[in-house]
């Protein structure tokens, strides 16, 4: 496929819509979950032991559909970026988008390394929604100062958090901006439905 | 018979040390074979405020016992700590790790019990040491006994403390995720040999 054409796509392909949404809801439920887990008290313990295990799975759940991800980003050229955009909003833009790409992978990767080195793990294994094995991560099997290290990783896990927070206020506000200031239809190329009504209006 | 008890008074002369005193208290009792198919070993505790049940599936038990001769009753269990399960996939990964039995270094428990009495209501208490993890402590299993023909069905149950005997190490030597106390129930069924 030459690459004008694609270029001349108006729209992302399903593919790359449906992984974008489930992404994207995935990420958000994570942030809650995860805000929500690290908080709960002594008290609430075993809603606290439940989170953690969700989060674990839905956590490598983002990795692996991330993956797939880039996979399809490399193989299938997303749509232009519209005319008239300044050279410092396209590099915004790409550098966004990568750096979405950069913290899909490194929050996951970050939180089975804290997994892993954590105190509690050898005696608690990850079981992906109570059913896929997850090994630890083997690099810190006789490591000894656990809770330190540990800590250190919780912190860059959180660190990778918080800028996806940040990354997404960003992202979500210049999508608005695109679709009720400037009316590009930048939004619309990776909204099915509003695509669709859209369509069926017209 | 006669034979056996007098040797038993000759080795008895020796010094006492040599512990024959036992021997000659009593005959030991008759000795009875688990039915490991009908028997179980079981104990129940607390994961984050919900309880569980569980079993150890390999034990042994030489069990001498007669109601009318219970001063030369005995009961000796070795447990393969690494047999527990408890239905769950993730508990039973962690048991037989070194936070809790230890398997690979302690691979089994063993209660020894020597005293065994009978109380008011008919049922019987067995006194004896428990060691879990080479922690050997006191242990008073209380239990009750059916005896029809050859056959027997023993219940008993007694609640002790997993922190006693240091099982649960780093982050859960407290009670925040898995409850100290533990339930231990026994329900043997075996046959007179």
């Amino acid at each position: 496929m030459s690459i004008a054409f694609a270029s001349a796509q108006s729209r992302y392909t399903s593919v790359a819509i449906i992984l974008h949404w489930v992404i994207a809801a995935l990420i958000i439920g994570q942030i809650a979950g995860g805000l929500l887990m690290v908080n709960l008290g002594e008290s609430q313990s075993a809603l606290k032991f439940e989170l953690f295990q969700w989060h674990k799975s839905f956590g490598i759940t983002i990795l692996v559909l991330t993956f797939i991800r880039i996979a399809w980003r490399l193989t299938h050229r997303p749509p232009a970026l519209p005319q008239g955009l300044k050279s410092y909003e396209r590099a915004l833009a790409r550098l966004t988008h990568v750096g979405f790409y950069v913290l899909l992978v490194s929050a996951p990767v970050a939180g089975w390394a804290l997994v892993s080195a954590s105190p509690f793990a050898a005696s608690v294994q990850t079981y992906l929604f109570g059913f896929i094995h997850l090994p630890h991560l083997p690099f810190f099997e006789g490591l000894e100062n656990r809770r330190e290290v540990a800590g250190q990783i919780a912190e860059v896990h959180k660190l990778i958090a918080f800028v996806m927070i940040g990354l997404l206020v960003l992202h979500i506000g210049a999508a608005l901006k695109h679709h009720f200031l400037d009316r590009d239809g930048v939004l619309l190329r990776m909204a099915p439905f509003l695509a669709r009504r859209k369509s069926i209006q017209s | 018979m006669l034979r056996i008890a007098l040797t038993a008074a000759a080795l008895c002369l020796a010094p006492m040390i040599l512990g024959c005193s036992d021997a000659l208290a009593a005959e030991p009792a008759a000795v009875w074979r688990v039915d490991q198919a009908k028997s179980t070993l079981g104990f129940s505790g607390t994961q984050t405020g919900k309880s569980f049940d569980g079993v150890f599936k390999r034990f042994e038990a030489e069990i001498r016992f007669e109601p009318a001769n219970l001063e030369g009753s005995s009961i000796d269990v070795t447990v393969d700590t690494a047999s527990a399960v408890t239905g769950d996939r993730q508990r039973d990964s962690a048991l037989p790790g070194a936070d809790w039995f230890a398997s690979k270094t302690f691979p089994e428990a063993r209660f020894v019990a020597n005293r065994i009495t009978k109380a008011s209501d008919g049922s019987f208490l067995a006194e004896g040491d428990l060691t879990i993890r080479d922690v050997k402590r006191p242990l008073a299993l209380p239990f009750t006994v059916e005896i029809n023909g050859n056959d027997a069905i023993a219940s008993g149950e007694v609640s002790l403390m997993r922190s006693d005997f240091g099982v649960g190490r780093g982050e859960f030597e407290t009670g925040q995720w898995v409850g100290l106390d533990v339930r231990v129930t026994i329900s043997i069924a075996a046959e007179r040999q």
